[in-house]
C-alpha cells in the first residue's frame, strides 16, 4: 500500500531464500490441525445504491469469536450498511455451513475486526502467541482458498528472510510463500505467531472472481507478527464496548531525517515535528505548539522506523494504544540547545467519522448527504465549527448529477435556508419535494475553494 | 485542444513595409468565389510569418528553454506581429521567417496570458541591411461578423509552410464557461468569447491570422477541438491588447496589460430569476467570492445579486454574457474605489470595494542553481486555489536531482516560509536569503516548509566547489 517498492526490493535482492523442508507427516499434522479453525466471513453492504457481497477469510480465536483483518470491513463503509453477517465453516463433505454472526467491531488500534457467531458454537480457536523469530527459522501457514474452490484449506512452508520495522511491523519470508491475506502463520513448533499481511496483496476478497486465485500464483511474503495483533484479543471490541480511540489534534507529523536531526542537535535520535495543532484540541489546551519537536514519550524514547518517514505512523499507532482520559507526556524540543520540555497531554475522544455519520438519501433527486465531520472540514482547510451537509454518493445520471452537484460537496443552503445538520435538510428536503414537487431545488455548495450555486431540476 | 502556428510563400517583389490591399466590398459579408479566395490569398500571404521561439520555462530546478514553431501576422509599417502567447509569450529567442523565406531575428515586446496575445517585433535593422520585402495586413472588426460568413485561415499547421484554408464562421460568441481554461498553467480565455469557425486548423497555425473575403484580419487562429470545432480570439480583442502592450513597452519593459481584480466569481442567471425574485436580464449572481479578496473585505457575500457597477448597469443572465462582466471589472483602474449595487434578499445595498491589480496563479519564477531549485512568487491567485492562509512564502516548481533541496525531500508544491528562520515574504527576499547564504558559503541551511496543512524543518547541504 505505501511506500513498499523502497524497502522491498532490495531486500528481496539480498535476502538469501532459505529452503525450509519440512517433513510431510509434521506439514499434514499442522494442516488437519488448524483447518477446523479456519473460516469465511461474509456480509452485504447494502448502501442506497445497491447491494455487494463480501467474503473474507478469517480465523476462529474464541469458541463463536473470528478474527480478520480490518481490510474487509474497510473502515470506509458506513457500520450501518453492513447487514447479514455470517461464517462460513467449510465442510469436507458437502456445502459449507452458513452460520448468522453479528459483527462486533473494527479494531484500528491493530487494523483487525472480529465477528461473533449468533448461536452457541464450540470451535477450536487458535492461540496466537508472541514468539520472536529469527531469520532463517521455518515459518507454516494454513488458508482457505477462495469461494470457487469451495474453501477448501490449503498449506504453505517458508523461511524467515527479514525482520523489517516499517510503520507496521512485518516479517518478510522466501521460499514457497504464505497462504492468503489473514492465514494465521506458525513456526516449527506449530505455534501461531502471526497472520500474513493485508498489505502488499491483490487478493483480499474470497468471491472476486477476477483475481480468485492470485493469492495461489504469486503467494504473499510478508506476514504481521503477533505482538502486533494480540491487543484485540486482549481487549476485544463488541457493540456495547467498541474501540475508543484516543484524539491528540495533531494530524501532521514528520519524521525527522537525519540531516535534519543533526542540524537540531539531536545527533540520530528519531524525532518528530509536529506540523500542525488544531485548536482547541487536547494537544493545544496542553501547550504543544506547531514546529515543537517530540523526543520522547513517557520518558522513552520513540521507537526508531527503517527509515524517517515511518516514524509518524509508528508513533500515531503508538497513541492508538493509550485510552482517552489517559495522559501521555511528550518531551519536546522547543529551542535549539535548551532542555526538553515536557508537556502533559491528556487524551480526548476521536471526533466522529464519516462510517457512523447520519446519513439521507434524497432518493428522487439521485444523492446521499451526511453529516460533516472533522476530517472533512479539516481536509477543505475550513473551519471546525462550519455548518453543512456533505455529498457522499450521488446516482449516475440523476437529475442532482444532471444539474452538476458533485460528490464531495459541502451543502450550505437549500432554497435560500441555511443547512445547518443533516436532520434540518432532511426535513427541509421532504416539505420541498412534497410542497412544490415540480420546481427546482436551489442550492449552494462549499466545493474545493469556492462556492458554487447549483439548481436541480427535478424529474417533470 | 491543441494550440496551433504558420509560414509563407514568396512570388512578387513588395514595398518595404507596405500594407495589404484589402477590398472594400459593399456587401455585408463578402462571400468565397473563387476569384476573391485567390485574390485574399494572394494579398494575405506576404503578411504571415512563421515564428520559431525558444520559451523560457523551468525544468530540474533550472532556467531553460522549450523550443516551438507557430505563426504571427504583421500588423503595421514598423514590423510588429500578432501572435499567441502560447507561441512567442516569456520568448528568450524568435525568429521570424516572412514570404520571402527570408529570416530574420525578432524580439518580444510584450504579452497577455489572460487572451493568449503577444506582440513580436523584427529586427528592422537586418530588414533592411538585407532589403526584406514585407507587407502587413489591415486589421477588420470582429464585432459585425456574421454567422455562416467565409473566412481563411493561414499557417503553418504540422510545419507546413504556407497552408490557406477555408471555411465559415460557425458561432461569433463562443463561451467555455463554466470551464476555467488554462494554457500551460496560465489562466486564459475569462475576458472574451470566441469565434468559432470549421476552418482546419492544426497545431503550428496558432498565432496566424483568420481573415474575411475582404482580407482583412478578424481573429487570431489560437485553438483546434478536432472535428471542425476551431476557435480564433476575435480581432477587437487585439486592438485592444496591442494597444496597451504598445503603451507599456518602454525602458527594456515588456508590454503587458494590467487589469483590476475585485475577487468575484459570477455566475448567469438564468432559470434562477424567479428563486432570486429579480426582473429578467438584470443583474449577475455572485456565486462565489475569495478569500482576502477586496470583495470579501467590502462586505459582498455569495448569493447577492450584482446590479451595478458604478452606477453601470451589469447584466448577465446567459454563460455568453460572463466575459463582459468580468472585463467591466478588469478595466476599472487599479487601486480606486468602486461603488458596487447589489440585491440582498429584499434589500438593495451599495458597497465600496478598493480594486486591486489582477494577478494570476502563476507568479514570477527564478532558479537557485546552487540549491538546485526554481520557485515562483506566491500570489493571492495561487493561495486562494491552493488554500493557504497567506501569501507568505515561494512555490517549489521543479527540482534537480541529486542537488541539496531534492535530497532534503522538497516536493513541487512545497511552500518555503522560513530560510534559516527568517520569514521568506516574496520571491525577492528569498532571493536575497540565498544571496546571503551562498555568500557566507552556509553548508547548512534550515527551511521551514508547508506541505499541505503541516509544517516541517527541512535541511540543505550545500556543496560549493572551489574552482
Amino acid at each position: 500500500m505505501t511506500r513498499v517498492t523502497g524497502w522491498i526490493l532490495p531486500l528481496l535482492l539480498i535476502a538469501a531464500a532459505a529452503q525450509a523442508n519440512v517433513a510431510p507427516e509434521t506439514a499434514r499434522k499442522l494442516y488437519q490441525e488448524v483447518t477446523p479453525s479456519l473460516v469465511a466471513v461474509q456480509y452485504a453492504w447494502v448502501s442506497e445504491l445497491g447491494r455487494r457481497e463480501l467474503i473474507g477469510a478469517g480465523v476462529v480465536v474464541g469458541d463463536d469469536l473470528v478474527m480478520l483483518p480490518i481490510t474487509i470491513v474497510n473502515p470506509q463503509i458506513p457500520d450501518a450498511q453492513m447487514k447479514d453477517f455470517k461464517i462460513i465453516v467449510p465442510n469436507e463433505k458437502g456445502d459449507p455451513d452458513e452460520i448468522e454472526a453479528t459483527f462486533q467491531g473494527r479494531d484500528e488500534r491493530t487494523d483487525m475486526a472480529l465477528v461473533k457467531a449468533k448461536t452457541p458454537q464450540h470451535w477450536k480457536p487458535i492461540k496466537f502467541e508472541d514468539i520472536p523469530v529469527q531469520v532463517g527459522d521455518p515459518v507454516y501457514s494454513v488458508g482457505i482458498l477462495p469461494q470457487v474452490a469451495a474453501y477448501k484449506s490449503y498449506f504453505m512452508e517458508a523461511a524467515v528472510s527479514a525482520k523489517l520495522r516499517g510503520d507496521v511491523p512485518h516479517v518478510l519470508v522466501q521460499g514457497g510463500g504464505l497462504a492468503a491475506m489473514g492465514s494465521p502463520v506458525f513456526n516449527s513448533d506449530g505455534k501461531a505467531i502471526g497472520m500474513t499481511s493485508y498489505r502488499f496483496t491483490t487478493s483480499i476478497l474470497l468471491n472476486d472472481r477476477n483475481e480468485s486465485l492470485n493469492a495461489i500464483t504469486s503467494p504473499p511474503k510478508f506476514f504481521i507478527p503477533a505482538h502486533d495483533f494480540l491487543l484485540t484479543l486482549e481487549d476485544p471490541p463488541s457493540p456495547e464496548k467498541p474501540v475508543e480511540l484516543p484524539w491528540m489534534g495533531v494530524p501532521d507529523m514528520t519524521g525527522l531525517t537525519k540531516d535534519v536531526s543533526e542540524a537540531f542537535g539531536l545527533k540520530d535520535k528519531p524525532a518528530i515535528q509536529i506540523g500542525a495543532v488544531i485548536p482547541d484540541t487536547p494537544a493545544a489546551k496542553a501547550g504543544l505548539k506547531q514546529d515543537d519537536i517530540v523526543v520522547k514519550i513517557d520518558g522513552k524514547p520513540l521507537e526508531r522506523g527503517d527509515e524517517a518517514t515511518e516514524l509518524p505512523e509508528i508513533f500515531r499507532r503508538r497513541l492508538l494504544r493509550f485510552k482517552p482520559g489517559e495522559t501521555v507526556t511528550l518531551s519536546v524540543l522547543r529551542e535549539q540547545d535548551k532542555p526538553l520540555v515536557d508537556i502533559p497531554i491528556k487524551l480526548g475522544q476521536q471526533p466522529k467519522r464519516s462510517n457512523t455519520a447520519k446519513r439521507y438519501f434524497a432518493e428522487d433527486l439521485g444523492f446521499v448527504v451526511r453529516e460533516l465531520v472533522f476530517t472533512d472540514t479539516y481536509a477543505r482547510k475550513l473551519p471546525s465549527d462550519f455548518k453543512g451537509v456533505i455529498v457522499d454518493v450521488e446516482r449516475p445520471q440523476s437529475n442532482a448529477a444532471s444539474g452538476g452537484l458533485h460528490p464531495g460537496d459541502i451543502i450550505i443552503s437549500m432554497n435560500n435556508n441555511p443547512i445547518t445538520d443533516i436532520g434540518e435538510f432532511e426535513k427541509s428536503y421532504k416539505a420541498l419535494r412534497k410542497d412544490h414537487p415540480h420546481e427546482p431545488i436551489v442550492l449552494v455548495v462549499q466545493r474545493q475553494n469556492r462556492e458554487d450555486t447549483i439548481r436541480i431540476e427535478p424529474p417533470q | 485542444m491543441f494550440c496551433a502556428a504558420l509560414a509563407l510563400l514568396s512570388a512578387s517583389t513588395f514595398v518595404l513595409g507596405k500594407g495589404t490591399r484589402s477590398t472594400d466590398s459593399n456587401e455585408p459579408f463578402p462571400s468565397a468565389t473563387p476569384r476573391t479566395v485567390v485574390d485574399v490569398s494572394q494579398r494575405i500571404f506576404p503578411a504571415v510569418v512563421r515564428l520559431d521561439v525558444a520559451q523560457e520555462i523551468y525544468s530540474e530546478g533550472k532556467r531553460t528553454v522549450q523550443r516551438g514553431i507557430g505563426s504571427g501576422v504583421i500588423i503595421d509599417e514598423k514590423g510588429r506581429i500578432l501572435t499567441n502567447f502560447h507561441v512567442a509569450g516569456r520568448a528568450a529567442e524568435i525568429f521570424v521567417t516572412l514570404y520571402s523565406k527570408e529570416r530574420v531575428h525578432g524580439t518580444l515586446v510584450g504579452d497577455d496570458h489572460w487572451t493568449d496575445l503577444a506582440v513580436v517585433q523584427m529586427d528592422m535593422d537586418e530588414i533592411s541591411k538585407k532589403k526584406v520585402d514585407f507587407r502587413y495586413a489591415e486589421l477588420g472588426e470582429s464585432k459585425g461578423l456574421i454567422v455562416g460568413q467565409d473566412v481563411m485561415a493561414i499557417g503553418t499547421p504540422f510545419g507546413l509552410a504556407r497552408t490557406m484554408t477555408l471555411g465559415i464562421v460557425s458561432n461569433n460568441e463562443r463561451t467555455f464557461y463554466p470551464e476555467r481554461m488554462r494554457i500551460d498553467e496560465y489562466e486564459t480565455g475569462m475576458f472574451n468569447n470566441w469565434i468559432q469557425m470549421d476552418t482546419p486548423i492544426n497545431p503550428g497555425n496558432s498565432g496566424g491570422p483568420l481573415v474575411d473575403m475582404t482580407g482583412k484580419v478578424i481573429g487570431i487562429n489560437t485553438r483546434g477541438g478536432g472535428q471542425n470545432l476551431n476557435f480564433a480570439i476575435p480581432i477587437d480583442v487585439a486592438k485592444e491588447v496591442i494597444s496597451r502592450i504598445l503603451t507599456t513597452a518602454k525602458d527594456g519593459k515588456k508590454g503587458r496589460v494590467d487589469r483590476s481584480d475585485l475577487g468575484i466569481d459570477f455566475k448567469p442567471l438564468q432559470d434562477l430569476e424567479t428563486f432570486y425574485n429579480i426582473d429578467i436580464n438584470r443583474g449577475v449572481l455572485v456565486n462565489s467570492v475569495d478569500r482576502n479578496s477586496p470583495a470579501e473585505k467590502a462586505g459582498v457575500k455569495s448569493q447577492d445579486i450584482l446590479l451595478d457597477i458604478n452606477s453601470k448597469p451589469v447584466n448577465v443572465r446567459f454563460p455568453e454574457e460572463i466575459a463582459a462582466a468580468r472585463k467591466m471589472i478588469a478595466d476599472l483602474p487599479i487601486g480606486t474605489d468602486v461603488n458596487l449595487t447589489l440585491k440582498r434578499g429584499g434589500k438593495t445595498i451599495t458597497l465600496t470595494a478598493k480594486t486591486e491589480k489582477l494577478q494570476g496563479v502563476v507568479g514570477e519564477e527564478k532558479e537557485f542553481k546552487s540549491w538546485g531549485i526554481s520557485v515562483r512568487e506566491l500570489t493571492r491567485a495561487y493561495a486562494n486555489e491552493a488554500r493557504l492562509d497567506d501569501t507568505q512564502g515561494v512555490v517549489v516548481t521543479t527540482l534537480n536531482i541529486g542537488y541539496p533541496a531534492e535530497k532534503a525531500g522538497l516536493d513541487r508544491g512545497d511552500v518555503i516560509r522560513l530560510v534559516n528562520r527568517k520569514p521568506v515574504t516574496d520571491l525577492d527576499s528569498f532571493g536575497a536569503l540565498y544571496d546571503a547564504s551562498i555568500k557566507r558559503k552556509d553548508k547548512v541551511v534550515v527551511l521551514e516548509v508547508q506541505r499541505g496543512q503541516g509544517r516541517h524543518a527541512a535541511v540543505l547541504k550545500v556543496n560549493y566547489d572551489e574552482e
